[in-house]
């Protein structure tokens, strides 16, 4: 009895080893190989300046024309509720 | 002459030797298969935190590039200087230039400085490797993170425009 219980035992750790060895994988995937990631800003100017995060991509992007920037002229905040209203200028783009 | 019947309660010391003899090599039969278990465990610990501190890093590092203009590198410092509307909304527009974000290495550690607010803060830890340098408009990122087989390496590259 007490050999059919440890076999069990062992039998569900080792599963749960494997499965644990698979989510590490997944979570590794982005950094198998030691990749090299270039990093693109998001084309949509309103996302940028919302505060968006850049992209990783696995090809270097095509080069930005920078032309003018999106100018702010006023910012407004309220904290409850979490508000922001921004006036800007995009006569610059 | 009757002898009194002998009741059969308990257990004899033979049988509880044998108990004892069989459990004690199950519990060591049990131990013995457990040590290779718990170094796969502390290996997968160190390579989970390992991804998770890169992770941090990278994720720190695209926030601030999301709004980002230009990236310019001093020593082993990386300095992002944001858009305008980017640096005004987050405080750091002076009227003629952004004040910008760093990042630098020290002790293992990524460091990230809002230039504006002074705020340092704490990105990741366990970082072997926080290489910056310039090639013309390339800007390149180089992280590394643990040692041995959980060492891992990640590269990231911006273009200046």
């Amino acid at each position: 009895m007490a050999l059919l219980v440890l076999s069990l035992a062992v039998l569900l750790l080792s599963r749960l080893l494997v499965s644990h060895d698979l989510i590490v994988q997944d979570m590794e995937g982005w950094l198998a190989g030691d990749p090299i990631y270039w990093v693109a800003r998001r084309p949509n100017e309103w996302e940028r300046v919302l505060g968006h995060s850049a992209e990783l991509l696995t090809v270097q992007p095509p080069a930005v024309e920078t032309g003018g920037q999106l100018v702010v002229l006023e910012v407004t905040r309220t904290l409850d509720p979490a508000t922001i209203e921004v006036l800007v200028d995009r006569s610059g783009l | 002459m009757e002898t009194p019947a002998r009741t059969a309660r308990g257990f004899t010391l033979v049988e509880l030797l044998v108990v004892v003899v069989l459990s004690s090599g199950i519990m060591l039969l049990g131990m013995w298969s457990w040590r290779p278990q718990q170094h796969a465990i502390l290996e997968l610990r160190d390579r989970t935190q390992v991804v998770g501190e890169l992770r941090l890093a990278v994720e720190n590092l695209l926030q601030d590039l999301g709004g980002a203009h230009k990236l310019t590198i001093s020593g082993t410092t990386l300095h992002i200087e944001r858009e305008e509307a980017t640096a005004t909304l987050a405080g750091g527009w002076d009227g003629s230039a952004d004040e910008g974000v760093e990042y630098w290495r020290d002790d293992d550690d990524l460091w990230r400085l809002d230039v504006a607010s002074g705020r340092v803060r704490l990105v990741a830890s366990r970082l072997t490797a926080f290489d910056v340098g310039k090639n013309g408009k390339r800007i390149s990122i180089d992280l590394s993170a643990g040692e041995g087989d959980a060492e891992r390496n990640l590269g990231l590259r911006w273009r200046n425009p």
